[in-house]
């Protein structure tokens, strides 16, 4: 390896990290004002790339002159702009005050509904966009070629950035967005209306993401699939670089372009790893991210209420779940195939779900990337069996909660460091990072196909009996965890859940506590995953994938964060659903968007806790009136 | 000072608020007229703040209403309040400590509302009563003492051409060097004819500026009456104000 080679490796760690900073310093100044991680900012990349490649060929038709293929991209780059605006006006600013957690499912709800709309109007195949008039050649460098392009791009990272820095320091728009990030109420008690201000913040944070996307084209065809993979390199460099921090965002994008660009040489195949660690190097140094500030980030709720009524069964409810267990059990016995198919992913999707909320409702953990530990259980029982070892289900089914409780005790130890929306972003960031592992060791999981052949034991070969062997380990599992909620590890949960500072002052040792809840959650969720590659015979990387995690957080949600029971009721409502409608529509997603959307709005309860609302409602006498205490009055 | 000193330019009628489902104020009934300095005092927890916030709507009361220069505005968003000429001035200051001393006082620039009759504040009229602040225009304020980064609250919320301001215990915590130019801030407002609705615990700074005193007590008002006959009056002083 020459001199050349590495200067030319650095340059285009510089256009990636150019690039990639563009799209991240929008997401940044977004969180920084409205407080919310948006999702769709992936989608508004994704969509500056359409735009882009449907516009600038329009205009090359007339004239192929470099000055139309840039009109093209600041046009692509507004219209995205003005669908960001439509976004806050429609979306945004009814959910400004409700918990972090539902924020992004909300706007994770708009990547769906995007998905489905871009499916429609641009189809499915990539779309290769034009390259940059007078930009097409390559410039010598050292003896190498290297794209003009790519070049350029390597100026548009700082040129942006300077923008923004003028934007915010000499601007009054931009001074108000600064004074905003810092305390929004009290700009609104000095007489600006917030609204415009959150407005305009949208408008110039998807502004940025289009032009992002736009700028890839000659680069990168625009296909399907770039929403969710920019957005989660946009959040690992907003969380590395601090949340709020424009010139964070640009440090950041430039240690990970560069740290990417040069890992390759050392580690071929896992610069994500790299990426990782990192990203864990950083958050654990520094938790609020290389430029970012601690009051930025805390003193919110990223939940609603949590579990509080933690009432044992009555009788009544006794017997209710007694005949829904046995009815279940009934299944095999009484139903057809499918249901019986159905009746075994509800109850490892119930197993999953549960686990979740012993972190999310009793401990106040949102985990947005529980499908990790599913996943990692999954590959893990599903390699053993098809793997050199050729290892019985058994084993295998043994190796999966410890592979997704070693996966959750690694993740975890970092996760349970941080707080808040940090810690979301974190436990996705460590989601999509396994996902791409998977993905991408492609002799060992056989990448996107996956592996078949992952088979029971013959005695379990039939549905009947495997749907048993599922009943046994999902439902014992779901009572001891359901156990764990009355324990005093319980409780403890919930202290810190509630108050991690006066938790810590009594002498608990919240991270410790939080830690192996993150543990008992990952091999629960890492057995239901075993269990899940039994059922379909195979192993693939939706098993790993954000859908599956925001599958699991709506299947908590259908039924109610606030309840114990909740989840399983969730699983089954929406797991039924899902299963009947998705084949019979091509807008699953698009479907799915809107109700996450629809729950989050009106239904933010779930059906469980919905119905205990009804019941609070019908049991209750009118509430007593509010009286003041007895006041003498005195005037002088 | 001003022209007609009896109009009523703020008015609470039974104002209720609460956090949560913590009630703090139960029916709370202030006037403030035109150019005067009227203060709220009360101990810890008395309800103080709440009502500055209630009628900012910072924090929206639920029952009893707010007017301002004869307008209806409960309930409404606090910028709009902010926009017809009221200026907030929070107990913690909140000042912007990522901003400079200039940039905060940019945030809270505003056109005077209504009647343009007075002169608007400009940075020179203000730099003239905080002449600290002129020496340090560009100055991060996190890099400011306390007791400027409480007079820049002040100028800032001027910068908005207020008729009327809610100052929420502007002399906490200050060192008594800093409360005198700080009673001496509150006089000068009056003295542009601005009406001034401060929260106290502090007796001896709510007699030296104030012209009337009402005390809250567990969120209802206990007593109105004139700071002097405030101080004269043991009792009440004792029941409400003593620690």
């Amino acid at each position: 390896m020459d001199l050349s080679f590495f200067v030319i490796q650095a340059l285009s760690g510089l256009a990636s990290a150019s690039a990639l900073f563009v799209i991240a310093s929008g997401l940044t100044i977004v969180f920084g004002v409205t407080r919310i991680v948006n999702f769709a900012h992936g989608s508004f990349y994704m969509l500056g790339a359409y735009m882009a490649v449907t516009i600038v060929p329009w205009l090359l038709e007339f004239d192929r002159s470099p000055t139309l293929f840039f009109v093209g991209v600041l046009a692509s780059a507004l219209v995205v702009g003005v669908l960001g605006v439509i976004m806050e006006v429609v979306l945004l600013r009814r959910i400004y005050r409700v918990p972090e957690l539902f924020q992004l499912l909300a706007t994770f709800g708009v990547v769906l509904i995007v998905q489905d709309v871009v499916l429609k109007i641009w189809g499915p195949v990539d779309i290769t966009g034009p390259r940059a008039p007078g930009m097409r050649h390559g410039v010598e460098i050292l003896g190498q070629r290297f794209p003009a392009y790519e070049l350029f791009l390597i100026f548009v990272g700082p040129a942006v950035l300077g923008a923004l820095l003028l934007i915010m320091h000499k601007t009054r728009f931009g001074v108000l967005i600064r004074a905003a990030t810092q305390d929004r109420e009290m700009v609104g008690a000095l007489g600006v209306n917030q609204a415009m201000l959150f407005t305009g913040t949208l408008f110039l944070g998807a502004f940025l993401a289009g032009l992002g996307g736009a700028l890839q084209i000659p680069r990168l065809p625009a296909n399907t699939g770039m929403d969710l993979s920019i957005i989660t390199e946009a959040f690992v460099v907003t969380v590395i670089g601090g949340m709020g921090s424009v010139p964070g965002a640009f440090i950041a994008a430039l240690i990970i372009k560069m740290l990417e660009a040069f890992g390759i040489l050392i580690f071929p195949k896992i610069t994500l790893v790299l990426v990782f660690l990192l990203m864990a190097v950083v958050l654990v140094v520094k938790p609020w991210g290389l430029m970012g500030k601690p009051e930025v980030a805390s003193g919110r709720a990223v939940l609603p209420e949590g579990i509080l009524n933690l009432k044992g069964f009555s009788r009544n409810e006794t017997v209710v779940w007694v005949v829904l267990t046995l009815a279940l059990l009934l299944v095999p016995i009484l139903g057809d195939t499918y249901k019986v198919k159905v009746g075994i992913e509800i109850m490892v999707f119930a197993l999953a779900a549960f686990s979740l909320n012993l972190l999310i409702g009793n401990g106040g953990i949102v985990s947005f990337g529980h499908a990790a530990y599913f996943g990692v259980g999954a590959y893990a029982a599903g390699l053993l069996v098809t793997g050199p070892l050729k290892a019985p289900m058994e084993l295998a089914l043994v190796a999966a909660p410890l592979a997704g409780g070693l996966a959750a005790a690694l993740f975890g130890y970092f996760i349970v460091r941080l707080h808040g929306i940090y810690l979301a972003m974190l436990t996705l960031a460590f989601a999509q990072i396994t996902y791409a592992i998977f993905f991408q060791w492609v002799e060992v999981t056989g990448g996107d196909n996956g592996v078949v052949g992952v088979w029971p034991s013959r005695w379990a070969a039939t549905r009947e009996v495997y749907f048993y062997v599922v009943a046994v380990l999902a439902l014992t599992s779901i009572v001891a965890l359901r156990h764990l909620f009355y324990t005093p590890f319980g409780y403890t949960l919930r202290a810190a859940r509630d108050s991690a500072n006066r938790a810590d002052a009594i002498g608990i040792d919240v991270k410790t506590h939080r830690w192996l809840a993150f543990i008992v959650a990952g091999a629960a969720a890492g057995l239901a995953g075993g269990l899940y590659s039994f059922s379909k015979g195979s192993i693939d990387p939706t098993m790993i994938s954000i859908a599956m995690s925001i599958d699991f957080l709506m299947m908590i949600l259908t039924g109610g964060i606030q309840t114990v029971m909740g989840p399983l009721v969730g699983t089954a409502v929406f797991h039924s659903v899902k299963d009947f409608f998705m084949p019979l529509t091509d807008f699953w997603r698009f479907f799915l968007g809107v109700s996450i959307i629809a729950i989050v709005l009106i239904f933010p309860k779930g059906v469980v806790g919905a119905l205990d609302g009804l019941r609070e409602r019908m049991g209750r006498r009118a509430p007593a009136p509010t009286t003041p205490p007895a006041v003498a009055r005195e005037t002088a | 000072m001003s022209a007609t000193p009896s109009a009523t330019i703020l008015e609470t009628r039974g104002i209720a608020a609460a956090y949560g489902h913590a009630q703090v104020l139960f029916g709370v009934d202030i006037t403030l007229r035109a150019g005067e300095v009227v203060a709220l005092m009360g101990r810890n927890g008395a309800g103080k703040s709440t009502t500055l916030k209630a009628i900012m709507g910072v924090v929206p009361p639920h029952a009893g209403t707010v007017s301002f220069e004869g307008q209806d505005v409960t309930g409404w968003q606090p910028y709009r309040i902010a926009r017809l000429g009221l200026g907030y001035v929070p107990e913690d200051r909140r000042i912007f400590t990522d901003l400079t001393v200039f940039e905060n006082l940019e945030v809270g620039r505003k056109a005077a509302a209504g009647a343009p009759g007075k002169e608007p504040w400009s940075l020179d009229r203000l730099f003239a009563i905080f002449p600290n602040l002129a020496e340090m225009k560009g100055r991060r304020a996190s890099a400011m003492s306390g007791g400027e980064q409480q007079m820049l609250t002040i100028a800032r919320t001027l910068m908005g051409n207020p008729h009327a301001v809610l100052l929420d215990e502007p002399s906490e915590g200050l060192a008594p060097v800093i409360v005198e130019q700080m009673a001496d801030a509150v006089l000068a407002m009056k003295a542009q004819g601005i009406a001034v609705l401060l929260s106290e615990q502090n007796l001896y700074f709510a007699s030296a500026v104030s012209d009337r005193a009402y005390v809250i007590e567990k969120g209802a008002i206990r007593y109105e009456g004139t700071t002097e006959d405030l101080e004269a009056n043991d009792e009440i002083r004792e029941a409400y104000l003593s620690v």
